[in-house]
């Protein structure tokens, strides 16, 4: 234990059936030099308080699972290094989401949102099987690679003020994975997805604050993804008196 | 109107970007020629007297430059102003603040498109 | 406590089984860490209405004639429009940094139609440079060395 300091972590805790609303516990607890924040949450899981309930899975920054507010900033707990905080840390729920219990959040409301951009290759007509792969060059991956790498961690979620205060918007992963297959060489739903960014809530409910590009742990952009379903959109609508397309739905 | 609003958001939000960039690139220069150094005296007898402000204000170019430089700027002030309100208050008084701030917008451009016609 | 975000922010469409605590705003926001130069950013829009309406104003003067135009210029000695001036200066200066060299670039797609984008690199100094040619035009046409 020689190696072993004390930090003190003010952990958010909900009990939806005793408590009205969120309160906060503190515990005291040994840390070794190299431990993220969520060895230390398992830590408190395992050895102090067995009723602390927290999400996790890989620990290596794949999953997506375990991103919470670390002193007031969403974070993937597994890739926050305690050597980076002082001896009190301050760990609760991402913000932005109704809490469900201690520091789990509730998902369906962003599944919703994710659904609605239609994340998967439209085609007019799908080729036989027998027509070969659809080929793709190096260039064409190029232009929306970038935006293909978000984990759904939701913490652009939980830092976009928009995502709070607007609840029809659909938030910042969501737009940039519909951006990603818009730019999509072998897809061909760029209007229908359009159609959804420009309705209410869609990509100019956006104010460009960049909250979300900033705490992206895979440097995904999701806000240079916004505004360039913007101007694509505008570029789209414009088209649209130009030579109106049947408004497929 | 919020459906109205929504559908023109694309509109609004190309004069929102042409107001930041007509703001930001020209602004600066113009507030400090016009605003500060020629009422203070800085600039050389006769740069902006009269004869010469309104001969070039009100060549075509001069009247296109005048009306841009009015009209997309507060098309964007109008559409940013609503997003801090959204940001500062939720989206609440959305449906009073957004049609007032496209209306003064609107009221605006039409007031601008007849002063620089009036040059 | 950060303040509550709206109740119905990232909720599902259908309520789920438990009860759940309501959503809350980013901590920080609005006034701590970089959400305050954001917000800086959006108080600046002040300066984009005011300063339209004064340049609204110089159209007006110049078509009401000599004295009209006097007079503006007259008014814009006083010290409180001359600091508004210098205050909206700054706020100008303050957008165009974060708009040309922040936001601007990434927002432009791979691809308008058949146009490539520029390489992302050379566009802030672009505009950079556009900033200088532009200001130092309408200094020059001002100043009555041109045309």
């Amino acid at each position: 234990m020689s190696d072993r300091q004390k930090k003190t972590f003010v952990i958010t805790r909900f009990d939806p059936d005793k408590d009205e609303v969120p309160k906060t516990q503190t515990y005291e607890i040994p840390v070794r030099p190299d431990w993220k924040v969520l060895d230390a949450l398992n830590f408190i899981k395992d050895e102090v308080d067995g009723t602390l309930s927290h999400r996790w899975s890989c620990r290596m920054a794949v999953c997506g699972s375990c991103g919470m507010m670390v002193n007031g900033e969403p974070k993937l707990t597994c890739k926050t290094a305690l050597s980076d905080y002082g001896d009190t840390v301050e760990v609760g729920p991402l913000s932005n989401f109704p809490v469900i219990r201690d520091l789990v959040v509730e998902l369906e409301g962003f599944m919703e949102k994710f659904k609605a951009v239609k994340p998967w290759i439209l085609r007019a007509k799908e080729k036989a099987p027998e027509e070969g792969v659809y080929r793709q060059s190096p260039a064409e991956l190029e232009a929306f690679k970038q935006f293909s790498m978000c984990i759904n961690c939701m913490l652009c979620y939980a830092a976009c003020p928009v995502v709070g205060n607007e609840p029809d918007y659909l938030g910042p992963a969501a737009i940039a994975l519909g951006h990603r297959y818009n730019l999509d060489s072998r897809d061909e739903g760029d209007a229908e997805r359009n159609q959804v960014f420009r309705e209410e809530g869609g990509v100019y409910s956006c104010s460009y604050a960049n909250e979300c590009s900033e705490v992206c742990p895979k440097n995904v952009d999701p806000a240079a993804a916004i505004n360039q379903a913007k101007f694509l959109a505008v570029v789209d609508w414009a088209k649209s008196f130009v030579s109106p397309r049947s408004r497929k739905k | 109107m919020k459906h109205l609003i929504a559908r023109l958001e694309p509109v609004i939000w190309a004069l929102f970007g042409g107001g930041f960039f007509v703001g930001c690139l020209l602004m600066p220069a113009f507030i400090f020629m016009l605003c500060i150094a020629a009422p203070l005296g800085w600039l050389p007898e006769g740069a902006l007297s009269y004869e010469r402000a309104h001969a070039l204000a009100a060549n075509p170019i001069g009247r296109l430059a005048l009306f841009v430089l009015i009209v997309l700027p507060f098309w964007n002030g109008a559409n940013h102003l609503r997003h801090f309100v959204i940001d500062l208050r939720g989206i609440r008084s959305d449906g009073v603040v957004a049609p007032a701030c496209y209306a003064a917008a609107l009221v605006v451009t039409g007031i601008a498109a007849v002063a620089v016609g009036k040059l | 406590m950060a303040r509550l975000a709206d109740p119905r922010a990232m909720s599902p469409s259908r309520p789920g089984r438990t009860r759940t605590a309501p959503p809350v705003m980013p901590p920080l926001f609005p006034a701590r860490g970089r959400y305050r130069s954001y917000m800086l950013f959006g108080a600046c829009c002040v300066f984009f209405l005011l300063s339209s309406l004064l340049f609204l104003r110089v159209v007006d003067a110049l078509a009401a004639g000599p004295e009209a135009w006097d007079d503006l210029l007259r008014q814009f000695r006083h010290p409180l429009y001359l600091a508004y001036n210098v205050a909206a200066l700054a706020g100008f200066v303050f957008t165009a940094r974060r708009f040309f060299f922040q936001l601007f670039a990434k927002s432009q797609p791979p691809r308008i139609g058949p146009l490539p984008r520029p390489p992302l690199a050379v566009l802030p100094p672009l505009l950079g440079a556009a900033w200088v040619a532009a200001t130092a035009l309408i200094f020059c046409i001002l100043w009555g060395a041109f045309p």
